[in-house]
């Protein structure tokens, strides 16, 4: 019966605390398919926060993967002065959107969707320039 | 033949079969059922926390509120009585604080800590009717925000590890968990029940170690006496009796559906207004969640206070008051036309009496309604779950490839033909039952007219669930 109690404990152990840090450790640790240049957005109306991050730095002729969700209701998204239009972003579901900027200088991205009584201020930065960390 | 005709109808003793009987006494029975749904619930709780706040695109939401309780409402309870509280993951970890010991045979409170510690005005199902309406109440924001799903659902286990703690046994299954008073309810319809083989076995033994527990096993965790138990409302069918009783006199039979339901002994005025508040909550979710009043669900979802406040009083006038005060004008006429039962007068029920019996008559139609309005989420909403296998979080993954997978309607416009002979089954068998408790009160004709203004009140009440579904 010992060997069963410690088998036991070891099953529970496992679900309470190593699968858990498991889930974490993929999703902060490794994660699938990502690069320095993947950058995660998301996008929110201005009453549940707004955009997350709302600056974005990236390095001139440097491809760039923006991977975009909406936590709350559908959104657009588009970097006008990049010709960067990345549709429609549904709440919950990730949409990739890739571009290679070949200048430096501020550019703004926007939403493009009616998303709410705010929706002018859903709008952050694209920083394009040489020395970049995200 | 192992089949066999009690005083209580038909009976199939499953623990003839040694193969079930060696699984239903062995202490890792339940553990492994509780195993699985622990890194389910856990799994809950992180996603909840720290998933994606999207309700549709989060395992808490889709996975509690349309999978697990589908499969609770219209297949656990109905067919297994209160095998989800055999499984439940969360009083286990209170459980296994408490006797510090998971699957082996650990320490153990003494009885008197629950039985005497427990204020009496508590031990009943009175907090399990406060605890399910409080939920119920802000189901709107619950059943919608993975955050306050699990904060409702670390509550939950937060509080089942303190009274754990305090008063050993399953104080809070038994008394406190507002799914376990539902649970409790509507098992009495389930066609499984655990019972003792013979009573008069119990009444010459005299160690009790189904109470007191033994080597081989905990005395009962929910505060029953297996000898004196005649029906599931409260057996938490964990099996410990079964492990502890020296005389080999608990079993776990299949029988008729609703078998309990004509049970007299052991009902109450908090089990009748559990059996109100199903009921009504099952009609109002209809009304909120499936009708065309769009202002009711702002109303539900706490778009202002005032509107809340209207809300809640509307709701829980509802569960409250107006239900039950319609069921007792229902019974009030019936008694007047059933007139004084002939024979003894003296054995006259009251009103309140034949308030309460009649009251159970509700389970069948409440249980159904559940089961109608459940299905309508599960076809039209169970889609969303497939890519959450992929991707529990929102954070992007695709571990299985179902991420891309649309939601996808099952067959809508062919789940109201499920629906209504479902209803009108549950009315059916709510009427006959109506008529069956009248029975142990009335002779027939007068059993019969009593049950006329009962039976037009479950009509109506049904109808209430079709125009909404139809």
């Amino acid at each position: 019966m010992k060997k069963f109690e410690i088998a036991a404990i070891l099953a529970v152990v496992g679900i309470l605390i190593v699968a858990p840090a498991a889930i974490l450790a993929y999703q902060y640790g490794y994660v699938p398919n990502q690069s320095a240049n993947d950058i995660s957005l998301i996008m929110r109306t201005p009453e549940n926060g707004g955009p997350s991050p709302t600056t974005i730095h990236v390095k001139v002729g440097q491809r760039v993967r923006l991977h975009i969700t909406s936590h709350d209701v559908a959104h657009g998204f588009l970097i006008g002065e990049l010709g960067v239009d990345g549709g429609v972003i549904e709440p919950g579901k990730w949409t990739i959107v890739e571009f290679t900027p070949d200048e430096a200088g501020e550019f703004s991205f926007t939403c493009n969707i009616r998303c709410s009584a705010r929706h002018p201020e859903v709008r952050g930065k694209i920083i394009v320039d040489d020395n970049v960390t995200n | 033949m192992s089949a066999k005709v009690t005083e209580q109808g038909w009976r199939l003793d499953l623990t003839r079969y040694p193969l079930v009987k060696r699984l239903l006494q062995h202490r890792a029975f339940q553990l492994l059922l509780i195993l699985p749904n622990l890194f389910f619930f856990v799994l809950v709780i992180l996603t909840g926390l720290i998933g994606t706040p999207v309700g549709n695109r989060n395992f808490s939401i889709i996975f509690v509120w349309i999978v697990w309780w589908a499969l609770l409402i219209a297949f656990m309870v109905p067919f297994g009585a209160r095998i989800w509280c055999t499984m439940c993951p969360i009083p286990a970890p209170g459980e296994w604080l408490d006797h510090l010991a998971i699957l082996r045979k650990g320490k153990e409170k003494k009885l008197a800590i629950a039985a005497q510690g427990w204020p009496k005005r508590f031990k009943n199902i009175w907090l399990q009717n406060a605890s399910f309406l409080s939920v119920a109440l802000f189901s709107a924001i619950i059943l919608t925000r993975p955050l306050a799903t699990s904060l409702v659902l670390l509550a939950f286990i937060g509080l089942a590890i303190a009274l754990s703690l305090k008063f050993g046994k399953r104080v809070f299954c038994r008394y406190v968990c507002p799914v376990g008073g539902f649970i409790g309810l509507y098992s009495m319809t389930a066609p499984l029940e655990l019972r003792v083989k013979d009573p008069s076995v119990c009444l010459k033994h005299t160690e009790k170690e189904c109470i007191q527990g033994s080597p081989n096993g905990y005395g009962c965790p929910w505060l029953e006496y297996p000898g004196n138990m005649v029906r599931n409302t409260y057996c938490g069918m964990c099996t410990e009796c079964l492990k502890t009783c020296p005389k080999d006199n608990v079993t776990v039979n299949l029988r008729l559906f609703g078998s309990d339901l004509f049970v007299a002994r052991g009902r109450g005025l908090d089990e009748a207004y559990k059996a109100f508040i199903m009921t009504t909550c099952a009609v109002v979710y209809s009304v909120v969640m499936l009708g065309p009043w769009s202002w009711l669900k702002d109303w539900a979802n706490i778009h202002s206070i005032p509107e809340f406040g209207a809300y809640a009083a509307l709701f829980l006038g509802s569960n409250l008051l107006i239900v039950p005060g319609l069921w007792l004008l229902a019974v009030w006429i019936g008694q007047r036309l059933a007139g004084k039962p002939s024979g003894n007068t003296t054995n006259a029920p009251t009103l309140k009496k034949l308030w309460i019996d009649e009251a159970y008559a509700l389970v069948p139609m409440g249980l159904i309604g559940w089961i109608a309005f459940s299905l309508s989420f599960l076809f039209v909403n169970g889609s969303y779950a497939i890519p959450l296998l992929s991707d529990p979080f929102g954070w992007g993954w695709n571990l299985i490839g179902t991420v891309d997978f649309h939601w996808t309607p099952f067959v809508p416009d062919l789940v109201k033909y499920i629906q209504v002979p479902l209803l009108l089954g549950g009315l059916s068998l709510s009427i006959l039952t109506a008529y069956r408790i009248a029975r142990q009160h009335f002779a027939q004709s007068q059993a019969f007219r009593l049950t006329i203004p009962v039976a037009a009140l479950l009509t109506i009440i049904t109808s209430l669930f079709m125009f909404l579904y139809l």
